[in-house]
């Protein structure tokens, strides 16, 4: 038998653990990256801590990263595309495409698409001022200027009072997302915890409608940011920002756990918790791999239930952000699921078809 | 056009007036209307440091808002205003106005204690609202409420009948402070029983307790003490 091989396209927490696990299997890797270092999304955003252990992302990435790097039964394209894939046989001719145009082939048994997320770009809610108003970010901005140690308002100074919204670009039908993104409640409490950590006279407030600080998160983030750091929750999602004298924002919003009262309160800096969207580089992935679309805008896998890392092309498995919102460990444990099943089928050709059994009603 | 039964709450600051000029033009009708600013432009983050520096309001930082202390209160089935959840959530915030506006309530936990055996999440409630009424107490948030009124007769008539209390000596404080009138009647039919019993010296000048010089110098040290969490 041939030396078996899979092409895994994303060099991200899922992309890492699937290419990991399949040469522990013993299968050759060949790894698509779009940027010109692995690490995705985290890597690309300079990630600070992570939610919920609060331990650096470096410390969970860096020996993914380096196991996979120093591996030779890895080999890896940087700044490159995949292209197109061609059925042959069971298995698959993809083209892959680098920076420069050039196109080159390489046979395959097997396709995992972990090319992941992108963060939903709050200039789409343009009541919100960002990219407009000074001292507006995103979650997504933040994470970097806590892991630089560069978390200043437009004055140079560190914050004193900041204002957290969730459910930016999620939960929002105005912007098409109808979806919870699932780890921005968690992001945010992690990193008012960290800006109190830093800046412990400063004021956090969280605006929210509600905290899904889910499964084992619930006590170490919701209820240690109240206990030990004093963040302070307020239900209700803002309606708009305005810009306030000498750099402050302003926000407008209603308290519904007090409805006695309008709230215009300023403050120095607002983090608008922006959601996860499937973005264009996976789009474009799902795209040249012919696969289909869940409702959302996700990649669909084969039974959600079922088969949650099997495509619906034979062949092609899904792991992490791909199909839906994500944290870092559930990828990293979809990576390894669909390195399972990839290797299943180019070493013994399953493929499990979605049977309709015939359930009686109750 | 009348108001929305949901926005009330937020303008019920409105001043009507018979007679408005503006720029020597006389309006009437819905014009004259004005509406008290009552918008929330600050919290003051002091409030919950404060609060829950004192032993009694240590719990406070644990409280997620979820309503069952409120839900069970037996107070709240009497007073609409009366929300130890609430209370909690503008200490938090530092709503002071808001914590004004709640004077006539804030006072009328009667300790049952349900919302504390009920928590779930370790908030000792009972005292928390306690705190909470403390603190809009000692900043001038609200005026002195009957049932602060009547703890400090309680002490004070203790102090000074040597570490006891009688109803005589109780109600008569309390009468003078306005809090109770007795009828001629109510007088007259109290009379027959104490007077026959006897007990009338007792209820006048009762008995000191035992070591009540020492006692009274710890009570008073104590009193002037400010106990703060470690
Ligand atoms: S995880 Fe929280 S912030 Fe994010 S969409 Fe869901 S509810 Fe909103
Ligand atoms: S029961 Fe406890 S946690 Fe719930 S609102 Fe009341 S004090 Fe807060
Ligand atoms: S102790 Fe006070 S606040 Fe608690 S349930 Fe009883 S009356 Fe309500």
């Amino acid at each position: 038998m041939a030396q078996e091989k899979v092409l895994v396209i994303g060099a991200g927490p899922a992309g890492l653990s699937a290419a990991r696990e399949l040469t522990n299997l013993g299968v050759d890797v060949i790894l698509v990256e779009r940027e010109s270092y692995l690490g995705g999304t985290p890597k690309k955003l300079k990630y600070s801590l992570l939610f919920p252990e609060l331990r650096p992302a470096s410390e969970v990435l860096d020996p993914l990263i380096k196991s996979v790097e120093e591996n030779s039964n890895v080999k890896i394209y940087k700044e490159s595309i995949v292209e197109g894939a061609k059925s042959e046989g069971n298995g698959f001719i993809v083209s892959i495409k680098d920076k420069n145009g050039k196109v080159t082939t390489e046979k395959v048994g097997a396709i995992i698409a972990a090319s992941g997320f992108e963060h939903f770009d709050s200039r789409r809610k343009y009541e919100y001022g960002y990219g407009i108003i000074p001292n507006i970010y995103q979650i997504s901005d933040v994470e970097r200027m806590l892991s630089e140690n560069k978390l200043v308002t437009t004055k140079g100074t560190p914050p004193k009072r900041v204002a957290i919204l969730l459910c930016v670009g999620s939960r929002d039908a105005t912007v098409g997302n109808t979806y919870c993104s699932r780890v921005c409640c968690a992001v945010s409490i992690k990193q008012a915890m960290e800006i109190k950590q830093r800046i412990p006279d400063a004021v956090v407030h969280i605006y929210y409608m509600d905290i899904r600080t889910y499964g084992l998160m619930e006590d170490k983030l919701y209820w240690k940011s109240q206990l030990e750091y004093r963040v302070g929750y307020i239900r209700g999602r803002i309606s708009e920002f305005m810009r306030g004298p000498d750099d402050t924002v302003v926000i407008k919003g209603e308290d519904t756990m007090n409805l006695n009262r309008a709230l215009v309160v300023p403050y120095d800096m607002v983090i608008l918790a922006n959601g996860m969207e499937l973005g264009l580089g996976s789009k474009q992935v799902a795209k040249a791999l012919g696969l289909e679309f869940e409702e959302h805008g996700f990649v669909k896998p084969l039974d959600p239930d079922r088969f949650p890392v099997l495509s619906t092309r034979k062949g092609v498995f899904l792991a992490g952000a791909i199909t839906g919102p994500k944290t870092i460990s559930d990828s990293i444990t979809e990576g390894t699921a669909a390195a399972i099943k990839a290797y299943e089928y180019v070493t013994k050709g399953v493929w499990e078809e979605p049977v309709k059994v015939q359930v009686s009603s109750h | 056009m009348p108001i929305p039964e949901s926005e009330k709450p937020i303008i019920k600051g409105v001043i009507q007036k018979e007679k408005v000029i503006v720029d020597g033009v006389e309006v009437d009708g819905t014009w004259n209307a004005f509406l008290i600013e009552r918008t929330q432009t600050g919290y003051d983050p002091s409030v919950w440091d404060e609060i829950a520096n004192t032993l009694e309001g240590v719990t406070i930082s644990a409280c997620w808002q979820c309503g069952t202390c409120t839900s069970g209160c037996t107070m709240r089935e009497y007073d609409d205003n009366f929300s130890p959840r609430r209370f909690i959530d503008l200490a938090r915030k530092g709503d002071k106005q808001a914590l004004a506006e709640l004077q006539d309530s804030l006072w009328r936990c009667v300790s049952c204690q349900k919302c504390t055996h009920r928590c779930p999440k370790g908030v000792l409630v009972e005292e928390v609202v306690h705190a909470i009424h403390n603190y809009a107490l000692k900043h001038g948030l609200v005026k002195k409420d009957p049932g602060t009124i009547f703890d400090e007769l309680f002490l004070e008539t203790v102090m000074k009948n040597g570490g006891r209390i009688t109803e005589l000596s109780l109600a008569s404080a309390a009468a003078k402070a306005g809090m109770v009138t007795f009828s001629l009647r109510d007088l007259l039919t109290m009379a027959g029983p104490i007077l026959k019993s006897g007990i009338y010296k007792d209820l006048l000048k009762p008995a000191k307790i035992k070591n009540w010089d020492k006692i009274k110098q710890v009570l008073e040290e104590a009193m002037k003490e400010e106990v703060v969490p470690e």
